[in-house]
């Protein structure tokens, strides 16, 4: 059974003005690259980085990462 | 690739190509039967100098080549993967001087491992703790390296 963190980031993204993902990284303090993984499901982020993302986007958390259980 | 991965892909491979020189002149040495502390401290000398060296280069073109990343500071991502890295090294360190401990206290285990007659015994434990300081380094940075590619 695995667990997994998805989310809608780059949807988003496009829905706020094509926002680049550079742009996103310097709003919330990490690198393009870190932004890159977060949205390709590579790398779950704290939970100060996943706030200040859903605060740029002004959505509730649980509207831009999803918990995922796998059976 | 970005500018950390092409960073630590470059040192890793500066790494290999300098101290797998160093193990080559060793072993050059050894077989000449030329082995000399002059002669060794010459290899590790010019080893060192040449890891700083290269290492500056490389520091340099990157930050020409890779401008625009060459100064963004370490998020909360690089320091999980440094961290997950150095503790891989870590324990290969442990590992190690446990490993150099045993071969000073029983001197039997000289004849199973890498002893190489005429050649005095601090040398091959120096050897030793090169070789275990060199995996450790290069562990790391594969880690480091999977991790960026693969995820964390």
């Amino acid at each position: 059974m695995a667990n997994v963190i998805t989310n809608n980031i780059r949807k988003l993204r496009f829905e706020h003005n094509e926002m680049t993902q550079q742009k996103l990284a310097d709003t919330v303090s990490v690198s393009r690259q870190t932004i890159v993984a977060i949205e390709k499901g590579k790398y779950s982020p704290s939970l100060e980085v996943a706030f200040k993302i859903s605060n740029v986007f002004a959505q509730p958390i649980n509207q831009v990462f999803f918990y995922l259980e796998e059976v | 690739m970005s500018y950390k991965e092409s960073n630590i892909l470059a040192s890793l491979l500066i790494t290999l190509a300098i101290w797998g020189n160093y193990t080559w002149g060793v072993i050059h040495l050894y077989q000449q039967q030329s082995f000399s502390t002059e002669a060794m401290y010459g290899l590790l000398f010019s080893a060192v100098m040449y890891t700083i060296f290269l290492e500056i280069v490389l520091q340099i073109i990157l930050a020409i080549v890779k401008h625009k990343e060459a100064n963004d500071k370490s998020d909360e991502r690089d320091k999980l993967i440094s961290m997950r890295a150095n503790s891989y090294a870590y324990q290969i360190l442990i590992f190690g001087s446990f490993c150099v401990t045993f071969y000073i206290l029983f001197p039997v285990l000289s004849q199973f491992t890498f002893s190489m007659p005429g050649l005095a015994k601090e040398y091959e434990i120096m050897h030793l703790i090169i070789a275990f300081a060199l995996l450790a380094e290069i562990i790391c940075s594969l880690v480091k390296l999977i991790s960026y590619r693969r995820g964390y």
